[in-house]
């Protein structure tokens, strides 16, 4: 092949990774950039208004899930573990507009199960103390007829004059009353 | 709730097993009033504490009806009784059951002595008392605070 193909084909190359619409860069081991395509430069020019000079200078951008960019699109930047890793370091830029979509949509869907959660927690919560409030007005109108009952039935033994034959059940009614009580 | 109640329940008990080992009639009908005089103020105390529940201040009004209750036991053992409360206020719960409380303590010490009993609810300051007119075949001046007014022995709760 003679230099001027191999010089055509390797500009078609670089034309063709610049046209990528992701974002890629290639850098040595010490952080300098050995190849960064246009859509890389554009990014980070927008995304931390410098130049991309170096690895150092897109740290940031590796250690947040979601960047935005002015033209109202969704970034991640991500390092590409790869056998190359030995030699360089590549790190891409993909859009992610849609899926960070997807996700603000799941997000409102898993907080609307939350919050459903704790409404029929609160619910429960209602039911067990509406049931609670119910036995104890239950047990206390008991011991109130209980009471009353027993009232009743000593006042007719006294004014009876407190009848012999009648002194056992009495008694029994009395021990019954003070167990419940 | 019936923890507060606990005494007087233990001493309804003792009486009951009283009555239950005792052989002479004029004991039993003591013992009996005596019961009955105690039930009646746990079932009203126990109202007491029921309707302090729902509210913080209870109508004087149910005093008055705490101390009917107990009255009638006593008209069984033939004591001329009332109980008058022209009051239209509310008193918190702890003044409530202290008075009654008092009312039950006193009266249920003197009932085997007593004709008669009149029970009067007066303003006392901001709050209530209880004043009672005593008439009494018996000598009660040994009892702390009571005093003597003609015919009559007269003791107030305050």
């Amino acid at each position: 092949m003679n230099i001027f193909k191999k010089y055509k084909m390797l500009v078609s190359i670089k034309e063709a990774f610049d046209n990528l619409p992701c974002g890629v860069a290639f850098f040595e081991k010490n952080g300098t950039p050995l190849l960064v395509n246009r859509k890389m430069y554009g990014l980070v020019y927008d995304l931390l208004e410098t130049e991309l000079q170096s690895l150092d200078d897109i740290e940031i951008l590796l250690k947040v899930q979601f960047v935005f960019s002015s033209e109202g699109r969704v970034w991640r930047f991500e390092r590409i573990i790869s056998e190359s890793e030995k030699d360089f370091i590549e790190i891409k830029a993909a859009d992610v507009t849609e899926i960070y979509m997807y996700k603000l949509r799941l997000d409102e869907a898993v907080e609307e199960q939350k919050s459903i959660m704790r409404r029929m927690q609160r619910i429960t919560r209602n039911i067990v103390s509406i049931t609670r409030n119910e036995e104890i007005l239950s047990m206390k109108m008991n011991i109130h007829n209980e009471l009353g009952f027993i009232l009743s039935n000593s006042r007719q033994f006294i004014s009876q004059g407190c009848p012999e034959n009648e002194k056992q059940d009495y008694i029994d009614l009395q021990r019954k009353t003070v167990k419940m009580l | 709730m019936l923890n507060q109640s606990q005494k007087y329940i233990e001493r309804y008990g003792e009486l009951a097993e009283m009555l239950a080992a005792e052989k002479d009639p004029e004991k039993i009908k003591k013992l009996a009033v005596e019961t009955d005089f105690i039930i009646a103020f746990i079932k009203r105390r126990l109202n007491i504490i029921f309707l302090h529940e729902e509210d913080e201040n209870i109508n004087c009004a149910e005093l008055c009806c705490c101390i009917e209750e107990s009255l009638k036991t006593l008209r069984l053992n033939g004591i001329e009784c009332s109980c008058i409360s022209e009051l239209k206020k509310t008193m918190d719960f702890e003044r409530m059951t202290y008075l009654y409380e008092g009312f039950y303590r006193f009266v249920s010490d003197i009932t085997d002595d007593i004709s008669s009993l009149h029970v009067y609810l007066r303003a006392y300051g901001d709050t209530v008392c209880i004043l009672m007119y005593i008439t009494s075949r018996s000598d009660l001046s040994g009892i702390s605070g009571i005093q003597r007014e003609g015919d009559k022995w007269v003791f107030m709760i305050e």
